[in-house]
């Protein structure tokens, strides 16, 4: 309570509407809403960019891209996949479901809060806008290697700009995730009391902020390497472009535990929900998580074996990547044994979820045989290790989204969603998501490299199956689409605790949610 | 009904990997030709059996879980939630599992990284887009380029056997002996990768990096370039030929009697035909990929040739770019790559092709008088 | 931000009214420092490894985000005595405060006097809520959702015009 400078009439009309409710607005759900449209409008983009890559590489020779463009796809397609739609999703889910779970009225600083999200599209219209600049957009690879990307034009400097908003956007988020999560828990919501979905965005936070300023810092040298006449990652004047991917690797590595860790809190919160069963070892849950955290932070140089790096830091390197599977397995094993003797139902958000255990696993399965050093050097930078990221990305984190989805639509709007439909989605999903991915395990065993517009004969069959694959898979998501628009404009009513095995503060609520939540504090017993 | 569906696609999905582990080789690394192939070859199969094993007890006890305690079975959920045993043991199990993959992969890696007592040594190195070979004992040099004609990758002409994996000259290298490799780039990052040898390293420009491989078996073996690279990437390919030590030295005699005739070349006097014959073989292998065959360029991207200034103005200036090219853009100086009469052929051709009619007729000597007062003009251009 | 209120007659005089709140604030210092330094000293651990080696552009990047992290706890830090509480005994309202640096305050109102403003940006939501007399007003019930703000302002009305 504070002296506001001037009276307010008791009537006043001045309610923003339409574009001005949205750019202002510091409601968190308001906020979560927009971060997960952006989202699906960027899935959608970015999509249609790898069904364009999947079409050219249907068969051997240069179809309907030239080389250039094809380089400008996968580039812009990774890029806008991490950055514009796995990243800004889940922070719709934090921002939707943190201040629900911890019985807090709205975020810490909901104003810099809503300049987070605003970043975003800016950052958004310059990558997609890059496309119709002269020479087109980036090509040089979403890892952004020097000196390839000193070579570029204009739009390499647009990238580096949008890369630097994006991160800023990510600092201003993550800072706000963990002040809320430290803050404003209910009284008697002990950390070692919330649910996991918190503690996994709590870490991932904790990793945006420790790496943002490295990936600002790396993007920033390739800026004045490329302007200013400095050499950080030139030979010839003394610099050394291996370093580059170091540093960048130094943010990335952690980078894709951003990209799982929510994923991991999602799936943990849906499938104690329908197997009707606390989650299996939830002190174990949170210490994996950690331990996956700082692991990360030693791992880097696994991308980076054919650098020709000396035989110790080869070992020492393989050895940290190995010892990541020990808290990811412990990850897994705890999902299967809170299924274990539960009493399970098969709705949507628990067959996504499902999936996700077990595909992420392949995932993780190629991700150790990647981690063996030798076997590395043989199948790094091919189509193998484009299997094992879509598998973790993919079946991962986006199965992990939707599953999400289809868990809490209910909640926010009020609306069950159409079962029938959800469970087509599914299945169609899952099917052409292994149609896709699976035979690229085979095309890098065999040896086709990875970002390339046109392939030897050999190869032809396995990536004529990966493009079917994809284009069950793409067209498939529209499917979401209808769901998503059907359930937020009618629907069935939900009831407020919508799923009959659903535990936690944010289901004690009416269902939609009140825009405001917690009448009076809840106490956590 | 659900749990069945899965079930099938699992043992799908468990079947192609185990045919993968198995002889199978559309399924499994490419059958090796040297010894590091081999144990890489080994040790994957290994890994991916350990990891089978693994995803079948695990995910047949969720399948398990997932058909008998289904509530529509009328299954009653169960309490417990933390069990320290079970979660010590399946903690400590995998770890030790780990540690057994992890000592094979070791040894492994201490023999890839070994590359003393070499029996000879080449220097590699990558440029945008072809590989260039130096037989540093040999003393034989030369570049080596996709041989695949354009009308197969536009789909004009039927795609040979070895589609995009064909060049005009390959590595070639005796059976049985320790080649050790010197690999470096000259513009950007590229990464020589023969899947057979089992040998891959990147190529970094201003550092030279090592690797070994030692062919057992007499043959030829096919990689591409695996790092990416700009827009060829996908069009640099490696061509190793093992050869028995008679033929290889035969090769070696062939090859430096090439380089004699093409060091006659430089001194010679061409007549504008064979200038500007010579000048298109050259023009099509060397500056096509960027500048076009029709000398356009690609808008934005890579300028043209064709009505540009540069082909109608000094003489000396188009040498210059020529030879030394045009630093912080992605034209690289082809001093080191082409001959005097390979330069002066090209610098022809481009004054008198398309829009170019320049009539300007460039000698292979006017191409030594440059190359020798080559500092001198670096420092014009640097001036500039 | 989150709240504990009460909504009784207890801690005022017998027959008074009496609202509190104050927002959620569950980071103790000790939390608070361990975030904040274990951030601080990775970041520039980090920021300044790479920089011996030569690649100094990190550093500023950190300096600037940890300045940031350093100002949002020290704001929450401020906040932690925040709270509001409302009395009403007989004809007089009383209002009191504390809300970070600016400090506390406390005003006393004629009942007949206060009027309650309830003022929306959309309808039902993001609604201030504020006692109004003689021209001036002073807002009310911050650390509230939209919800309780507007049951609180229902209730205030019936309570200012018994
Ligand atoms: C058991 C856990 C994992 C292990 C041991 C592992 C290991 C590896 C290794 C060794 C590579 C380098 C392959 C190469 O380029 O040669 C790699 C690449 C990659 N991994 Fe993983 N990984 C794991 C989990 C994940 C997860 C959870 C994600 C993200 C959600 C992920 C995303 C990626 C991506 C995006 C790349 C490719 C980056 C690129 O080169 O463009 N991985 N992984
Ligand atoms: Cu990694
Ligand atoms: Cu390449």
């Amino acid at each position: 309570m504070s002296d506001a400078a001037h009276a307010h009439d008791d009537h006043s009309h001045g309610h923003p509407s339409g574009v001005m409710r949205w750019l202002t607005t510091t409601n968190h759900k308001d906020i979560g809403s927009l971060y997960l449209w952006f989202a699906l409008i960027m899935l959608f983009l970015a999509g249609s960019m790898a069904l364009l890559i999947r079409a050219e590489l249907f068969q051997p020779g240069l179809q309907l891209t030239n080389p250039d463009f094809f380089n400008q796809l996968t580039t812009m397609h990774g890029l806008i996949m991490i950055f514009g739609v796995i990243m800004p999703a889940f922070s719709g889910f934090a921002n939707w479901q943190v201040p629900l779970m911890l019985g807090a009225p709205d975020m810490a600083f909901p104003r810099m809060n809503n300049w987070a999200f605003w970043l975003l599209p800016m950052a958004g219209i310059m990558l997609m806008g890059s496309f119709w600049l002269p020479g087109g957009a980036v090509a040089g690879g979403w890892t952004m290697y020097p000196p390839l990307f000193i070579q570029g034009g204009i739009s390499y400097d647009l990238t580096i700009l949008a890369v630097h908003i994006m991160g800023l956007s990510s600092i201003m988020g993550s800072i706000n995730i963990v002040t809320t999560i430290l803050n404003m828990r209910a009284p008697g919501l002990t950390l070692m009391k919330m649910p996991l979905f918190c503690w996994t965005w709590l870490i991932t936070a904790y990793l945006l902020i420790a790496t943002m300023p490295v990936l600002a810092g790396a993007v920033t040298m390739l800026l004045t390497d490329r302007n200013f006449g400095t050499h950080f990652f030139n030979a010839a004047g003394g610099g050394d472009p291996v370093m580059f991917q170091h540093i960048f690797w130094f943010f990335a590595h952690p980078e894709v535990y951003i990209l799982i860790l929510p994923a991991f809190g999602i799936v943990s919160q849906i499938i104690p929900t329908f197997a009707r069963k606390p989650l299996f070892g939830y002190a174990s849950m949170v210490y994996a998580t950690a331990s996956i955290a700082i692991l990360s932070f030693i791992v880097w140089a696994h991308h980076m074996f054919t650098v020709g790096m000396p035989a110790a830091a080869q070992l020492f390197f393989m050895f940290s990547t190995m010892l990541i599977a020990v808290p990811t397995g412990v990850k897994i094993f705890n999902w299967v044994a809170t299924m274990w003797k539960g009493s399970l139902t098969f709705e949507t958000p628990m067959l996504f979820a499902i999936a996700f255990v077990c595909l992420f696993a392949i995932g993780g399965f190629s991700g150790l045989v990647l981690a063996i050093a030798p076997v590395d050097i043989q199948l790094h930078d091919t189509y193998y290790v484009v299997a094992h990221f879509h598998y973790v990305l993919v079946s991962g984190a986006l199965f992990s989204i939707f599953a999400g989805i289809y868990y809490w639509l209910p909640k926010w709007t009020g609306n069950m969603y159409s079962e029938t439909l959800g469970k087509w989605h599914f299945w169609l999903s899952v099917i052409g998501m292994n149609i896709v991915f699976f035979p690229m395990h085979f095309l890098g065993l065999a040896g086709m490299p990875r970002r390339i517009p046109d392939y030897a004969l050999q190869f032809t069959e396995f990536n004529q199956i990966a493009t079917v694959g994809a284009f069950i898979f793409g067209f498939s998501q529209l499917i979401f689409l209808a769901v998503v628009l059907r359930t937020i404009k009618s629907g069935e009513k939900a009831t407020s605790r919508v799923w009959e095995g659903a535990e936690g503060l944010e289901w004690t609520l009416p269902s939609p949610a009140p825009y405001h939540t917690f009448e009076t504090a809840p106490v956590v017993k | 009904m659900i749990g069945k569906w899965q079930r099938v696609g699992i043992m799908g999905a468990a079947l192609a990997y185990s045919q993968s582990t198995l002889a199978e080789y559309a399924y499994n690394l490419q059958t090796p030709a040297s010894q590091v192939a081999q144990d890489v070859f080994d040790l994957h199969n290994l890994i991916m059996l350990v990891c089978l094993g693994i995803f079948i007890v695990v995910f047949g006890a969720m399948f398990y879980s997932l058909l008998k305690h289904r509530k529509s079975v009328g299954h009653k959920a169960a309490h417990f939630h933390e069990n320290t045993t079970v979660e010590v043991i399946w903690t400590v199990i995998p770890f030790v599992i780990l540690m057994g993959m992890a000592y094979p992969a070791a040894r492994v890696v201490i023999d890839m990284k070994d590359t003393t007592n070499p029996d000879m040594t080449v220097k590699i190195t990558g440029y945008q887009w072809m590989w260039g070979y130096d037989y540093l004992n040999e003393g034989v040099s030369f570049y080596s380029n996709l041989s695949t004609p354009r009308e197969q990758i536009n789909g004009t002409a039927e795609k040979g056997e070895n589609y995009l994996l064909e060049v005009d000259e390959p590595m070639v290298v005796p059976v049985g002996k320790r080649v050790r490799l010197l690999i470096t780039a000259n513009d950007v990052l590229h990464s020589w990768w023969v899947p057979a040898l089992g040998a891959k390293q990147d190529a970094i420009p201003g550092f030279i990096r090592d690797s070994w491989f030692k062919a057992d078996k007499i043959g030829t073996y096919r990689g591409q370039c695996v790092e990416l690279c700009g827009k060829d990437h996908g069009f640099m390919p490696i061509v190793v030929e093992v050869v028995s030590q008679e033929d290889y030295m035969a090769w070696v005699e062939k090859k430096k009697g090439a380089a004699t005739s093409a060091a006659a070349d430089n001194t010679r006097t061409f007549d504008a035909a064979d200038l500007m014959a010579r000048g298109e073989a050259v023009y099509e292998a060397s500056c096509a990929a960027c500048h076009q065959a029709d000398g356009k360029g690609l808008p934005g991207v890579f300028p043209p040739i064709s009505g540009a200034k540069i082909a109608s103005g000094p003489i000396d200036a188009h040498i210059d770019v020529v030879l030394n090219g045009r630093p912080g853009t992605a034209m690289a100086g082809f001093a080191d790559q082409l001959s005097d009469a390979d330069v002066a052929a090209v610098v022809t051709y481009q004054r008198n092709a398309w829009a170019n009619k320049t009539g300007d007729l460039v000698q292979p000597a006017q191409i030594a008088a440059a190359r020798n007062g080559a500092a001198g003009e670096a420092a014009a251009s640097a001036a500039q | 931000m989150g709240q504990v209120n009460t909504e009784d007659s207890a801690g005022g005089p017998a027959g008074a009214f009496v609202f509190r709140s104050c927002p959620n604030h569950s980071l103790t210092r000790p939390q608070e420092r361990l975030a904040f330094w274990s951030l601080a000293a990775l970041c520039f651990a980090t920021a300044i490894g790479f920089a011996l080696l030569g690649y100094w552009l990190i550093l500023p990047f950190a300096g600037f985000e940890i300045g940031l992290l350093a100002w949002a706890f020290r704001t929450l830090r401020n906040h932690a005595g925040d709270y509001e509480s409302l009395m009403i005994v007989g004809d007089v309202v009383v209002l009191e405060w504390h809300c970070g640096h600016r400090g506390g305050g406390r005003r006393e109102l004629n009942r007949q006097w206060a009027r309650v403003v309830c003022n929306c940006r959309t309808p039902g939501r993001n609604c201030r809520l504020s006692l109004s007399s003689h021209g001036h007003a002073t807002e009310l019930g911050q650390y509230l959702n939209d919800e309780a703000r507007l049951q609180l302002a229902a209730t205030l009305r019936s309570r200012l015009q018994e």
